[in-house]
């Protein structure tokens, strides 16, 4: 349909460039006339030339307003009913895309050359796994601090709870209980609430980044659920694969979670903004 | 390497060049300016076919034309960004590209070298993710070819490389230097061969890299967002992936290939004016 489109404008503008041209040099006379046929003729040409790379914006550019060219002004996305895929509408073709989330858990200073080589060996293979294109991609974000504080703050709370409850028994159960099992417990619990304690003091101070690897295969259709069945028929057997070649349990993602992918707020979230333009104004010395 | 679109876009512009300068004579006094237009338009055509990145940029910026790709979402004038509006703060991402042929199939160096390399990514991945301290994405598009296609395509190219071989030693007059290179030629395509025997996969693929950066006005986010691409082209350069930055039209494109991925040929098609 674009090649069509593409065809026939640049069929259009540059058979009247040519038209224009062999008017100007046929016709008699008028110096001035063929001079101004021939820039037309020229700037057709050029435009005929452009249809090559530019002609999805031939028609929102004749609509353009207050110098704004809208390619299209509605979400640039909707998820689909079961959550499992993200919808875009093409004219009449729709394009389900699915996203397969990658938990890896190794880093490099952990391994030999050989284990390093392997390892590349693997992603390797990854990306060789489908005759469909597949992206890969491992994305850096800002983590939401807030809601990550917030857990934190709970397992703290259950942990501070859990100690109470210990040393409350202690003391309802007497000496001969204390120094054995309940001893034990109360030194247990006590240390996890240290170290809630201790990583709730890090993650304030600490810039908070996480890294996540995944997969997103595409899939055309007529209908939304034509196009979100295929995509997520897909995305299965890739997770197949990958969970195969890496060893780990690649799941498809769902929900709000496929935003981390997509949205740009979601890599930055929008608790962190303040921080991170502080950091900058510090930076340049504001 | 050159396409039939490329040259009948390219050939269709040059006859109409070429009429205007054949019948310059019929345009009297303006044959000159005839002459110098028609010379202009058609090293106009040549800069849009081999760098457009460089002519629509300028033609948006002139125009301060903003481009809305989607609800909420505009091209910068400078088209080296894909801005984000939402909750009064501004969310611009940039794009940049490269090349993986020192890392996949289409290698064409010493084995060691690639196993040196190969080695040395996992490293030099987890020192940059250390070093950044901004959000990116490193995507990378893959598809795997034909196998069977891609081995006899191979051996086509073999076959043609030994018959050169066999014309140049059966030749009177033998050149050292033309038989080293053919020689070159087939052990690098013998190479591919053993490549696949051993299980590998040929691949189509394409790498790009995209960061967002946030700021209370449009500048400000671009003018960080700046920032942050010349750190990661700094930091990328260690993968000597031939790390540019994405201007002009593709950005459109990658912008859409956040959410639906084309067929590799048409994803491909798109970065052959930067490479």
């Amino acid at each position: 349909m674009a090649l069509n489109l593409k065809i026939v404008f640049f069929i259009v503008l540059w058979g009247a460039s040519l038209a224009i041209v062999l008017s100007a040099v046929t016709i008699g006379g008028y110096y001035i006339l063929k001079f101004i046929l021939a820039l037309i003729a020229l700037t057709l040409d050029v435009l005929a030339f452009s249809t090559r790379f530019y002609t999805y914006l031939y028609e929102p550019f004749i609509r353009m307003k207050h110098r704004q060219v809208i390619l299209d002004d509605e979400d640039p996305y909707t998820i689909s009913p079961s959550g499992s895929a993200i919808l875009v509408r093409e004219g009449q073709s729709i394009y389900a895309t699915s996203f397969i989330k990658i938990p890896i858990y190794v880093s490099a200073t952990e391994m030999e050359n050989e284990d390093k080589a392997l390892f590349a060996g693997m992603f390797a293979r990854v990306i060789s796994l489908s005759q469909q294109p597949v992206k890969l991609t491992s994305q850096l974000y800002v983590l939401n601090k807030d809601q990550y504080m917030e857990s934190v703050r709970k397992k703290l709370n259950e942990a501070e709870d859990r100690y109470n409850t210990v040393l409350n028994k202690q003391l309802t159960e007497g000496k001969n209980a204390k120094d054995n099992e309940q001893s034990s417990m109360a030194e247990r619990v006590r240390g996890e609430v240290t170290m809630w304690r201790n990583v709730l003091d890090s993650v304030g101070k600490a810039k908070s980044h996480a890294l996540i690897t995944y997969a997103s295969v595409s899939a055309l259709g007529s209908t939304e659920d034509e196009a979100a069945n295929l995509a997520m028929a897909r995305a299965d057997e890739l997770a197949a694969g990958i969970s195969a070649v890496l060893g780990v349990t690649a799941t498809v993602a769902s929900g709000s979670e496929l935003q981390y992918f997509i949205d740009p707020d979601y890599m930055i979230p929008v608790t962190n903004v303040s921080e991170r333009l502080r950091e900058k104004s510090i930076d340049k010395g504001i | 390497m050159v396409d039939q679109e490329e040259v009948l876009f390219l050939g269709c512009a040059l006859v109409i060049v070429l009429l205007l300068m054949v019948y310059g004579s019929a345009f009297g006094p303006f044959l000159l300016v005839v002459i110098v237009l028609g010379i202009l338009t058609l090293l106009l055509v040549l800069i849009m076919n081999y760098a457009d990145y460089l002519v629509f940029p300028l033609f948006t910026k002139m125009l301060r034309i903003t481009i809305v790709p989607a609800k909420n979402y505009t091209i910068a004038h400078g088209q080296q960004a894909v801005v984000k509006y939402v909750n009064g703060l501004y969310y611009a991402t940039g794009y940049l590209t490269g090349n993986l042929y020192s890392y996949v199939f289409k290698a064409e160096k010493a084995d060691e070298k690639v196993e040196s390399e190969m080695v040395a990514a996992p490293d030099k991945w987890e020192k940059i993710v250390m070093n950044v301290d901004f959000p990116f994405k490193f995507n990378i598009i893959s598809m795997a070819q034909d196998i069977q296609k891609y081995r006899d395509e191979l051996e086509g190219q073999r076959g043609y490389y030994e018959f050169q071989m066999s014309r140049l030693m059966q030749a009177t007059t033998q050149n050292p230097v033309d038989m080293q290179e053919i020689q070159k030629k087939i052990s690098q395509v013998e190479m591919k061969m053993n490549k696949i025997g051993e299980g590998e996969k040929p691949l189509y693929s394409i790498i790009y890299i995209e960061s967002t950066s946030v700021g209370i006005s449009e500048k400000e986010a671009l003018d960080i967002l700046d920032t942050q691409m010349t750190q990661l082209q700094t930091v990328f350069n260690a993968f000597d992936l031939s790390i540019q930055r994405i201007v002009g039209r593709e950005l459109y494109f990658l912008y859409k290939l956040n959410y639906r991925l084309l067929d590799a040929g048409s994803v491909m098609g798109l970065f052959k004016g930067q490479k």
